[in-house]
């Protein structure tokens, strides 16, 4: 199947099979923030957003992509690295492996809700499996970027 | 991983029926969760995606929740949050994270029959009814029974005004519940579901009556009627003995709770 691909803002042409999941599509673009865990739908490192929703893209096949607005962690760079520097500050980087996907959840925070507590942030971030489970750190580290953002006055 | 060759994509309710009928064997894609733990190859899948049925409308009775509305869509909805004290936004907010809910879909949850499914029990206290393409609308404990092969477009919760309450028993934040119940008390009297058996939900009818005919006077006589008429099999979460036991629990909890519902 050949498709449109509306990704982090750019359209892009891809060739894809009919049962191909967004993940293996994102990868093979070279989105490799993306990353596989479990491949069961558990584990959250491979939250992308759809139309500015979280989703599992393990698990998501491409063909149902079309005509909705892919954002990566790539797309959100700028951001990414606030969010990365506050995380690390906490000492919540650990492994790394699952801090992109976790990451994702964490700006979608941040767009969600006006001041999220941290029950708000958590229900966010159950989705989101650490195996080194750095989940404190994760949380003051997130609230520490909230604040950030909120000092900046960067809109969601 | 489910894998497939084709994918069909019907763009009308009565195209989606045809293909169904001329490929008896094709399975549905809603949500497509789950489909990750098995490995069954297919020729063809029918996606539903393409049939507009992601919404939620109001009637001046009813709620009408399309069958690819999300489990998030349900979840933020804000006429559910007050629905039976919100009871569905509770029952769904359960089910593992944002991600997860933000793709399973509502149709994807009621027409797989799960028995470890949180909503559906909260669903049939909501007295719920589902809209079939081709054989129209039925209660949903009508539809849990079911088995022709046909398309649920909608899921209709009535805006009637009735006590209800659910609860689901899981080993652990995000797991399965091993069970689960809810309660309805309305002008029929009580009506009591219990799922998680681990079997899809039914109706403890005699349970119910009980209660009905004779008040919360005869919870104990209702308990027993319960676990004699609820049928409990053992599975990797719990043992048979272990779910009836604790289906007493469940259903004592969801009386007093209905019961309180009442006064206030």
């Amino acid at each position: 199947m050949d498709v449109q691909l509306k990704i982090n803002g750019k359209v892009t042409k891809v060739s894809i099979e009919p049962d191909e999941m967004l993940i293996k599509t994102l990868r093979r673009e070279g989105f490799y923030s993306v990353r596989c865990g479990c491949d069961t739908m558990n584990c959250g490192l491979c939250t992308v957003w759809i139309d500015g929703d979280t989703i599992l893209s393990c698990s998501y096949p491409t063909f149902r992509a079309v005509g909705h607005e892919i954002t990566t962690l790539e797309g959100l760079a700028e951001e990414a690295a606030i969010l990365g520097d506050c995380l690390a500050s906490e000492g919540a980087d650990q492994c790394g492996y699952c801090t992109t996907g976790m990451m994702m959840s964490a700006m979608a925070v941040r767009r969600k809700y006006e001041n999220p507590t941290e029950e708000e942030i958590r229900d966010y971030l159950v989705g989101n499996l650490c195996r080194c489970t750095g989940y404190e750190s994760h949380m003051r580290g997130i609230v520490k970027y909230l604040e950030v953002m909120k000092s900046q006055e960067v809109a969601p | 991983m489910l894998m497939y060759r084709q994918v069909l994509q019907p763009s009308t309710l009565e195209e989606a029926v045809e293909l169904m009928k001329k490929q008896k064997w094709t399975p549905l894609l809603a949500g497509g969760c789950w489909i990750g733990l098995g490995t069954r190859k297919y020729p063809a899948v029918i996606d539903l995606s393409g049939l507009n049925l992601r919404y939620i409308k109001e009637t001046e009775s009813d709620y009408h929740v399309g069958a690819m509305a999300t489990q998030g869509d349900v979840e933020q909805y804000e006429a559910f949050k007050t629905l039976g004290k919100g009871i569905l936004p509770k029952a769904i907010h359960t089910i593992l994270g944002v991600q997860f809910r933000n793709m399973a879909t509502m149709g994807g949850s009621v027409a797989a029959r799960f028995g470890f499914s949180d909503i559906i029990p909260s669903l049939l206290a909501l007295d719920a009814r589902v809209r079939l393409q081709e054989n129209g609308e039925m209660s949903l404990l009508e539809y849990l029974s079911f088995t022709a092969r046909d398309l649920l477009v909608e899921i209709i919760i009535p805006k009637k005004e009735q006590s209800v309450a659910a609860l689901a028993f899981r080993k652990s934040v995000s797991d399965f519940p091993y069970l689960s119940g809810a309660i309805c008390k309305n002008e029929t009297g009580y009506h009591i579901y219990v799922g998680g058996r681990p079997a899809r939900a039914i109706e403890a009818v005699k349970a119910g009556q009980i209660l009905t005919s004779q008040g919360t006077e005869a919870l104990a006589l209702c308990l027993d009627a319960l676990v004699e008429e609820v049928r409990f099999q053992t599975n990797s979460h719990a043992s048979a003995e272990y779910r009836q036991a604790m289906a007493k629990v469940m259903v004592k909890r969801l009386v007093q709770e209905v019961e309180q519902w009442t006064c206030n």
